[in-house]
């Protein structure tokens, strides 16, 4: 899992590359976590990525809302500390979008690695 | 680790509120957000005051602040209520009401017929006129009740707005007889043709049921509705 994180942010971190990613991220963090909240997503991403790749606030929330307006994800919401607290997580829609947009993900990161790295021998 | 005071989160509320945040919805996500954000930094410096840990994370939403946030909320909250008129205005093509839209259109396109022909077109632009002046009337008529109803409770709700005004369906309705009074369409359209009068009963049915989905059906379900989109909407 943090193989696959490092690897997609080393090819994409603070570009605008990774910005058409943002919801792939969520997804697959929302498909090994269960249920999450928008600060515990900035903060993990921070961490799997040792703080090289840093969603801002301003990204992530609208990245959620669309995702749940789409009806992939679906939410809950719980008091803790004298205050509400929105925990997204994955609906059955979003479970099979996930498993799409990762394999189009690395699809793509395959033929950047080509088009990078091209193999230019001929055997 | 310190924790928020209850003193600290109402002043995050209108903080929030004061940066233009007017929806419930988005405020408690907002609030929460700051407050974990507010703690985490207290762990690491616990020197810092209220304020000067407050600013630190507001500042991380960059220079627009909440602006971004609120206009993209905004706009899939608009997407999520298109989803619902969609999902209720599907229900008039299944058995059994689609009998009844299929007899509307029957109604309507025979009442074409014995229209006599210089007559017709202005007819169905009439007919657009008089579904949009109704709708006119019920907003006019609901609208002291429905400010009071996205009031209640003292919380705004961004979906209770969109469902009390509708979905600005008649901006969008107003189009119809406004295209139509076009010379061009006036002068092509031939009005005799059995199939044109079909169509246009046609998009006439359509009108009046989305209309009726908007004004009546989704209105009438406002709570459940509000209640499965905000699972805070019954906590109150």
């Amino acid at each position: 899992m943090h193989k696959f994180f490092m690897y997609i942010f080393e090819v994409m971190a603070n570009s605008k590359l990774y910005k058409g990613s943002l919801n792939t991220i969520i997804l697959k963090l929302l498909e090994e976590q269960g249920k999450m909240y928008g600060y515990e997503i900035t903060q993990k991403v921070k961490a799997l990525t040792k703080g090289e790749l840093h969603i801002t606030e301003g990204a992530l929330y609208p990245a959620l809302h669309k995702l749940e307006a789409g009806g992939l994800l679906d939410v809950e919401v719980v008091k803790v500390d004298n205050r509400l607290r929105k925990y997204y997580k994955l609906t059955e829609a979003g479970e099979k979008e996930t498993v799409n947009r990762l394999a189009e993900l690395e699809e793509f990161i395959r033929s950047m690695q080509q088009l990078v790295n091209p193999n230019w021998s001929i055997d | 680790m310190a924790q928020l005071t209850k003193e600290q989160i109402q002043e995050l509320c209108s903080f929030v509120r004061k940066h233009y945040v007017e929806h419930y919805d988005l405020q408690t996500e907002l609030v929460d957000h700051l407050a974990n954000g507010i703690e985490e930094q207290w762990q690491r410096h616990p020197e810092r005051t209220f304020n000067e840990a407050r600013l630190t994370e507001f500042r991380k939403f960059g220079v627009a602040g909440f602006h971004d946030v609120i206009k993209e909320k905004a706009r899939s909250v608009q997407k999520k209520y298109r989803n619902i008129v969609w999902g209720f205005y599907k229900d008039f093509f299944r058995f059994p009401k689609i009998v009844l839209v299929l007899g509307l259109v029957l109604i309507i396109a025979t009442s074409l017929v014995f229209i006599p022909f210089a007559f017709r077109y202005n007819t169905i632009i009439g007919i657009f006129f008089l579904i949009i002046f109704i709708l006119f009337y019920l907003v006019f008529k609901r609208r002291k009740d429905n400010e009071l109803e996205i009031v209640k409770q003292g919380k705004k709700w961004m979906l209770k707005d969109q469902i009390y005004a509708y979905g600005k369906l008649i901006n969008i309705i107003n189009v119809l007889p406004i295209t139509l009074n076009i010379k061009y369409l006036r002068n092509t359209i031939p009005m005799d043709s059995l199939w044109v009068l079909i169509s246009f009963s046609i998009v006439i049915t359509f009108t009046i049921i989305i209309s009726y989905v908007t004004f009546f059906v989704i209105p009438s379900k406002a709570d459940e509705l509000l209640g499965k989109t905000y699972p805070e909407y019954k906590l109150l």
